[in-house]
Order: structure tokens, then C-alpha cells, then sequence
């Protein structure tokens, strides 16, 4: 019956009210893994220029393997592989589709944003360092005092470029049933057999997601008072 | 105002870069008080021996003596942090903190490393920034500075450690030269107040006009030192002679 209504219509009582339900979600996913990629990465990135060479290599492998693999791979991964592989441990972790998700889009996303922290830190020039250091600040202090908040205007844009990434890359979550937006959308287009209606919903959906990004990422930029022009 | 007393000393000080020794067993003795004018050819080892001096740069072999504290190539860390609050630093480059203000670029240090209060380190900087004629800029941030009022914030920035010794590395050379007047004025105020200071610098008449003691290196070696009316007028070295009628 559904599927004899007309293109405005199936969308407001078909198509609608359940992708609104996936785009919820994939809110959640984008959000969530990347507040939680953002501090990972950072740990990575300090790991990454530590002078311990065990977190160094610790860090330069990790990078390399998640940027070095594809993350529907890792999704996949983590999903089914990873409890079975803890099982052997006696470990029993059971991980619902949302918290594989979320894991490997964060642990994804740390990689990547590791990398854009660690460029701007390298950036700074050696002769900041010096003067903290020459002044008698720590090693920590100069880093957290002087370094990094320098680099905060080089690395908002990249940063939004990888967080907007990482808004479509959640898609790749569909293929273990998590029900976010692409996910419902393939539901739904298969359900009713009325598959271009459907997905042009969905990639508007994405697009919206990705568009309120920027724009708060913008007024961030612009919020954050670039002191003495940094 | 000189005490004779030695305050900082430098024992058998050498430095290598791979297999570049650029440092060969240097040995000075610094006295309270007294101001050091280092002169020498370009790669003669000058900035090397300074950044040693506050272990930016870490000697291959040698040891330095701060009051009771002694620095060798096995120092810890915290041993070297404690360190270098006695000994402050200008740069060529200046290298002011650019998302900080003035105050707060002189203020940071002994806030964070001192522990002294935020009121008090005001009170320090304000004085400090009067001394070098920039109270207006308090506020400022260092890209609205000339190079000039930069280096003389960075100045003060190191002053207000209250360090024992103050090192300076060619302090005006980045400067526009009708800003290198007000910049060597802080420091000869600087000295005559009774600073300890050690310079490396290309302003001759600076030197002779300051400095109790100048010392001239080449290759990695003090070649000669005296007063500054020894080495500019009867040096005794060869290449001492050739230095001088160059510059
Ligand atoms: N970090 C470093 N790594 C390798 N070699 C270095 C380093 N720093 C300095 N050198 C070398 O050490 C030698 C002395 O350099 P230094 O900068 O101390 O000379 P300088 O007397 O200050 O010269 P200038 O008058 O040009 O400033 C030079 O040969 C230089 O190439
Ligand atoms: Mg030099």
C-alpha cells in the first residue's frame, strides 16, 4: 500500500520518521568517536615526539597500522574477530554493534588526527622551546604552556576536514547492522523497492550533519580569539 | 662592585658535534659582578659555549659550578631545571611567546617555575618593564613590537627570574641598525647595576665601553682574554691582532 504513494508523501510517512531515527544515531557515532579520537590522538601525537623511544614506536606503529588498513576492515574486525580472540583469554567482552562502532571509528580517527597534531606542534619554532626551557619551565611545562596552544590555529582547519570525514566514514558502521542512517536507508529501499526516494533523503541527511559541523567548527575558529594573531 | 668572588665557573668544557669538536677544554671563571665580552670569528664556537653555559646545549665532557650547584654531562634533569632559573638567557631571535602578552610573557616563568604569586609577579614585571622604558606596552602582544622593544621585553623577561648571571647571545644582531642603540642601553644599564653578565657580541665599542673582560675565541679555543684595553689595544696572539684589525 506504502509503496503506491507519491514521492512526498512515501517520504513524510515512509522515509522520514525512520531515517531521522538513523541520523540520530550517526550524530551519536560521529560525535562520540571523534571527542573521544580528538583526545586519543593527542596522547598518540605526544607519544609520537616523546624521547622514550618505546611510546615513540608504540605510536608510529599504531598510526601505521590504522591509517595503513581499511576501516571497514577494522570495523569488521573489532566486531567479530576481536571477542573471539579475548575469548581465548577467558576474557568475555561482548560488544554491542554501537560500541564496535564507536571503537574503531575513535581508534581510527586517533591515527589520523594524531598525525595533524603532530605536525603542528613540529611546527612551532625550536626557538620557543629554547626560551621556555632557558627560562627554567619543564619539559611538560613548555609543552603545555607554550607549544600547543600555539598550534591551535594551524590545526582547526584540518581538524574539521578529518571530523567531516569521519561524519561520512560512519556510514561503513551499516555493515554490522548497526541501524544508522545508511543502514536504515538500505532498509528501507529494499522494504519498499523505491530506492532513489530513499537515498536522496540519506545523502541529505549526511550532508546536514556535515554542513552544521563546519558551521560550528566556523564560529569556533572565530570564538577562539587568536591571541597576539596565533 | 666586584667582589672577586667567583660566582660561576666553567672547568675543562668541551663540546663535540659528531666528529666536529667545536669546544676544546675551555675553562673560565666568572666573577660576581663582573661583565664578559666573548669576541671571535663566525663558527669559532661563541654561541655553542653560551647555550653550554645553561645546558641548551648538553657538553660532551665538562663541568660547570653555579654557587653550590655543579653541572656535569650526567646531570639529571631536574638538576638542570633548577639550574637554569639562576641563569637567564637573551637570543638573537628574541623569542618572545607570541600568544602571550608582555606581561604575561614575563610573568609565565617565575609563576610557573617560582611558585611566587600572580600579585607579586605583576609587581616584578611592572618594575621591570619600567626599567626598560616599555610600562606602555604592558598589554601588548609581541607582534606589535619593534624588534627593539622585543629583545628589551626579552629582557626583562629573563631578569625577572632574578637570575645570578645573565647570558646574552649577539642580542642586537637581528636588529634594525637605529634599533641597536636602545637595546645595548638596557644592558649597560644592566651592568652597571652590578649584573653578572657574560656577552657574545660584534659591537666592538660596546665591549670596550663595558666590559671588565674580554675574551677572544677561535676554532674552539680561548685564544686570549684581558682587559678590554689589553685585547683591542695590545693583544699578544697573532690571531688576536688579525680579529681586531678586522672588525
Ligand atoms: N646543533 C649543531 N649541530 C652540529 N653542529 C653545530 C651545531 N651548532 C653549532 N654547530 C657547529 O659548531 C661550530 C660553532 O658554532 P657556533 O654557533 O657556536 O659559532 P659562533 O661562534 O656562535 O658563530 P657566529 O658568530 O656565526 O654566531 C660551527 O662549526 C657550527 O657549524
Ligand atoms: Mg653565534
Amino acid at each position: 500500500m506504502e509503496s503506491e504513494l507519491g514521492f512526498w508523501a512515501f517520504s513524510k510517512i515512509v522515509v522520514l520518521p525512520r531515517l531521522l531515527g538513523g541520523m540520530y544515531i550517526t550524530l551519536q557515532l560521529t560525535l562520540i568517536s571523534g571527542a573521544l579520537g580528538l583526545m586519543l590522538g593527542m596522547v598518540l601525537a605526544l607519544f609520537r615526539i616523546s624521547r622514550f623511544s618505546i611510546l615513540k614506536w608504540f605510536s608510529l606503529l599504531y598510526i601505521t597500522l590504522f591509517r595503513g588498513t581499511p576501516l571497514l576492515l577494522q570495523i569488521l574486525f573489532i566486531y567479530f574477530a576481536l571477542p573471539t580472540i579475548l575469548e581465548r583469554y577467558e576474557i568475555n567482552m561482548v560488544l554491542d554493534s554501537f560500541s564496535a562502532g564507536v571503537l574503531a571509528l575513535t581508534l581510527n580517527s586517533a591515527a589520523y588526527l594524531a598525525e595533524i597534531f603532530r605536525a603542528g606542534i613540529l611546527s612551532i619554532p625550536k626557538g620557543q622551546t629554547e626560551a621556555a626551557r632557558a627560562l627554567g619551565l619543564s619539559r611538560h611545562q613548555t609543552m603545555y604552556k607554550i607549544i600547543i596552544p600555539q598550534t591551535y590555529r594551524r590545526i582547526i582547519p584540518p581538524v574539521v576536514n578529518e571530523l567531516s570525514a569521519l561524519t561520512k566514514e560512519t556510514s561503513l558502521v551499516s555493515v554490522i547492522s548497526l541501524s544508522e542512517l545508511l543502514y536504515v536507508t538500505q532498509r528501507i529501499g529494499s522494504k519498499y523497492l523505491r530506492v532513489w526516494e530513499v537515498y536522496i533523503w540519506a545523502a541529505l541527511g549526511y550532508l546536514i550533519i556535515v554542513m552544521v559541523l563546519s558551521l560550528i567548527a566556523a564560529r569556533v575558529e572565530k570564538r577562539l580569539e587568536f591571541k597576539g594573531g596565533v | 662592585m666586584k667582589k672577586n668572588e667567583v660566582i660561576l665557573s666553567v672547568s675543562h668544557l668541551s663540546k663535540q658535534f659528531g666528529s666536529n669538536l667545536v669546544l676544546k677544554d675551555i675553562s673560565i671563571e666568572v666573577n660576581q659582578g663582573e661583565v664578559i665580552v666573548i669576541i671571535g670569528p663566525s663558527g669559532s664556537g661563541k654561541s655553542t659555549l653560551l647555550r653550554c653555559l645553561n645546558y641548551l646545549e648538553v657538553p660532551t665532557s665538562g663541568e660547570i659550578h653555579l654557587h653550590g650547584m655543579n653541572l656535569h654531562p650526567k646531570s639529571s634533569e631536574s638538576e638542570i631545571d633548577a639550574f637554569r632559573k639562576n641563569i637567564g638567557m637573551v637570543f638573537q631571535s628574541f623569542n618572545l611567546f607570541p600568544h602571550l602578552t608582555v606581561l604575561e610573557n614575563i610573568t609565565i616563568a617565575p609563576i610557573q617555575v617560582l611558585k611566587i604569586s600572580k600579585a607579586e609577579a605583576i609587581a616584578r614585571a611592572t618594575l621591570l618593564l619600567k626599567n626598560v622604558g616599555l610600562s606602555e606596552k604592558i598589554n601588548a602582544y609581541p607582534r606589535d613590537l619593534s624588534g627593539g622593544q622585543q629583545q628589551r621585553v626579552a629582557i626583562a623577561r629573563a631578569l625577572a627570574m632574578q637570575p645570578d648571571v645573565m647570558l646574552f647571545d649577539e642580542a642586537t644582531s637581528a636588529l634594525d641598525p637605529e634599533l641597536v642603540g636602545e637595546v645595548l642601553k638596557v644592558m649597560k644599564d644592566l651592568a652597571l647595576s652590578g649584573m653578572t653578565m657574560v656577552i657574545v657580541t660584534h659591537e666592538m665599542d660596546f665591549a670596550r665601553d663595558v666590559s671588565d673582560r674580554v675574551i677572544f675565541m677561535d676554532k674552539g679555543l680561548i685564544v686570549e682574554q684581558g682587559t678590554p684595553q689589553e685585547i683591542f689595544q695590545t693583544p699578544r696572539e697573532q690571531r688576536t691582532i688579525d680579529f681586531i684589525k678586522r672588525t
